[in-house]
């Protein structure tokens, strides 16, 4: 007996149309219908972006002292496409920050981390910090001037850790000082263990806001007596694909006008006159220099630390105040620091 | 998957709570605004990064902050002698913040220092001057040949310009002419015009007793500084302060001539002109021409023509002329293998 291909896959694979129209058919709430509040899916597109780009630049890439720089040159200057690739690759890890802060405030300011969603918020927090640390990571592997002297310095920072910071360095750095395991450790995380860990927990994310639904807004001009959902297939989806068509264009355009350079090769011996991180730690820079040593870096984990429990924080604040909305005005004057820090930091030398 | 749309009421929204004071228009608006202030910062910063990256990769003129201390010098040489601040603000010196007094700064009681508009300054700097920033390099050129090139004026190599061609003696001319009758030829044109545009001169300064003070007269202690004070007195200066360097002194060039040439004798020897100075420009074959060419020392006619210079000229474009480090087979090449091996 002869079976079509799709029979033979579907006694092997039971799930058929209905089950997929399932699958997919989740209510989405009508604030989806403006492209502004769909920013969610941005980071998690820009995040396959960096995959796709990650694993070609990785064809060529050589984590060691010795060849990393060149191998970076030779991407840049000989490979064919390889100019727009890095350049996709560095604008997309600069557009996938922003996304994450501007997802990130979206759902603050909403207080979209409200029970039951606290564990996803958690969730979140993890996949923002984690975007940092990929960021941070994968500036260290071209191995120029800065990038190896802010590897140093941001070494520097974590030893500066009471108790635990010592060992933090030597984990990251694969010894005391930057040496010869550093880079391929750098490499590792930054191509390997960090990717698949977002993985995991944009999984995890995705789950659970199917699991609970996306929070819905009802708006005073709403007409209350049209229907509050919408369909995710096909109406979210093809504002999704637009979004990514738009960031795609946006992408190309960035990284053809704006390349990614190469900068003076690392010179350990050498310190820079300037060293300056990736933009994305200017404020964590500028916080340094503002309260040096021990201070700033224990601060800055308070900081944290108040970031993940907020969602417990303001649920007590609004069990004694329940009309309290004390979480907007903090988070308006954490916005407004971060952006003011951040200024501050590009716009001087020192 | 959730099946109750109502189980994706948050406290925020349910509707039984409290009324908040605060709309939900209200925060859509914050959203707004600290989103498009967000997204500005982020141009600015990206703005400020971009620039600063193509200035590191060489493809951007660099931003030249003029040090504080020199900017009254800038500002007035705008106006008197512009070229000299274009050759200033083109050079590795104005983008790392080094301004003029930096190396053009004397100390009281040094012989060619002058009060100049309020800053006591030198015109000639001497690698001494240079060794303030770059000790390891001054103290390595130094111990250099090139540092003892002045030497050969006072050597028997010079004895065919100062001596064989450079008759000094008595001549008698079949017809002086009138206005211009002398007794004696000079003979040193050939040192003049040939072995002292390399090799330099010990620039001469004028003296009260009406010869000329040199290096020599000074007899300079380790630290280049004179320690013969009677010769440091009878240096004659004018109303500023500033000594003149002779017109007179054959063999003598004057002061304003003393940067021709990397070979001079300490330590009157004046450096490269620190203000045009960058590194792709150092590392032209054209700077050995200076000195290593002509039918005494041919080396930069013969490196011309042979498979090393043509083989430079070739690569050129391949060789990281503006890198920090300039190393064989890796950043320029002999010629012998490619400056950057493929990868």
């Amino acid at each position: 007996v002869s079976l079509s291909p799709l029979t033979w896959i579907r006694e092997r694979v039971p799930v058929g149309p209905e089950q997929l129209r399932e699958l997919t058919n989740e209510p989405v709430p009508n604030h989806l219908k403006k492209w502004w509040w769909c920013l969610g899916g941005t980071p998690a597109y820009l995040f396959v972006v960096q995959i796709v780009t990650g694993i070609l630049l990785a064809f060529y890439y050589k984590p060691s002292p010795q060849t990393a720089y060149e191998s970076v040159r030779y991407i840049t200057e000989q490979a064919s496409f390889g100019w727009f690739l890095r350049g996709l690759h560095k604008w997309a890890a600069t557009m996938m920050v922003a996304a994450v802060v501007l997802h990130q405030m979206r759902i603050f300011f909403t207080g979209a981390y409200r029970k039951p969603r606290e564990l996803n918020w958690l969730v979140g927090m993890c996949l923002l910090l984690l975007t940092l640390i990929v960021g941070f990571t994968g500036y260290s592997l071209v191995y120029e001037q800065l990038s190896y002297w802010g590897a140093t310095v941001g070494a520097n920072i974590t030893d500066s850790v009471p108790v635990v910071g010592v060992y933090l360095k030597e984990l990251l750095l694969g010894g005391e000082v930057y040496n010869e395991n550093t880079l391929s450790r750098f490499f590792i995380l930054h191509a390997a263990v960090l990717p698949a860990t977002m993985a995991a927990l944009i999984a995890l994310h995705v789950t659970l806001i199917r699991l609970q639904g996306v929070t819905e807004f009802h708006f005073r001009d709403e007409d209350r007596k049209k229907p509050a959902f919408f369909n995710f297939f096909p109406d979210h989806l093809l504002t999704e694909l637009s979004i990514g068509l738009v960031l795609m264009v946006l992408l190309s355009v960035l990284a053809t006008v704006l390349p990614a350079e190469m900068g003076p090769k690392a010179d350990p011996l050498s310190t820079p006159e300037v060293i300056k991180p990736e933009w994305f730690f200017y404020v964590a820079f500028r916080w340094l220099k503002l309260f040096s040593g021990t201070l700033a870096v224990l601060s800055m984990g308070l900081i944290v630390f108040l970031m993940y429990a907020w969602p417990f924080i303001d649920a007590r604040i609004r069990k004694s105040r329940p009309e309290s909305e004390a979480s907007v005005w903090i988070g308006i004057a954490g916005a407004l620091a971060i952006i003011a820090l951040t200024v501050w930091e590009a716009s001087v030398a020192h | 998957m959730h099946e109750n749309n109502s189980a994706s009421l948050t406290e925020a929204t349910r509707p039984n709570r409290k009324e908040s004071s605060m709309t939900l228009e209200f925060k859509r608006g914050v959203i707004a605004f600290l989103s498009a202030a967000f997204l500005v910062s982020l141009l600015f910063v990206q703005w400020r990064e971009v620039s600063r990256r193509a200035e590191e990769s060489g493809h951007a003129k660099p931003h030249i902050n003029v040090p504080a201390a020199s900017k009254a010098c800038v500002d007035c040489h705008l106006q008197s002698t512009p070229g000299l601040v274009a050759h200033w603000t083109g050079s590795k010196h104005a983008e790392r913040g080094v301004g003029c007094l930096e190396c053009h700064e004397a100390q009281k009681g040094e012989v060619d220092g002058f009060d100049h508009y309020g800053p006591h300054i030198a015109t000639v700097v001497t690698p001494s001057d240079c060794a303030r920033c770059h000790a390891d390099v001054a103290a390595e050129f130094g111990r250099s040949h090139h540092a003892k090139g002045g030497n050969i004026l006072a050597s028997l190599d010079n004895f065919l310009a100062e001596v064989v061609e450079g008759n000094r003696g008595p001549i008698a001319l079949n017809s002086p002419t009138p206005g211009r009758a002398f007794e004696h030829a000079n003979g040193m044109s050939s040192a003049n015009t040939g072995c002292q545009q390399c090799h330099g001169a010990k620039v001469g300064l004028e003296s009260s007793d009406g010869g000329i003070l040199t290096v020599d007269d000074f007899k300079p202690g380790p630290d280049g500084k004179p320690t013969n004070i009677d010769a440091v007195a009878r240096i004659v200066k004018d109303q500023n302060g500033k000594s003149a360097a002779s017109q007179r002194a054959p063999g003598r060039t004057r002061a304003s001539g003393a940067s021709t040439s990397m070979a001079r004798s300490a330590p009157a020897r004046p450096a490269t002109a620190a203000t045009t100075s960058r590194p792709r420009r150092a590392r032209q074959p054209e700077n050995c021409g200076k000195c290593h060419l002509g039918p005494d020392h041919p080396q930069k006619e013969i490196y011309e023509e042979s498979k090393h210079g043509v083989a430079f000229r070739d690569l050129l474009h391949e060789m990281n002329l503006d890198g920090d480090e300039w190393v064989l087979g890796k950043d320029y090449t002999a010629g012998l293998r490619p400056a950057r091996p493929a990868t």
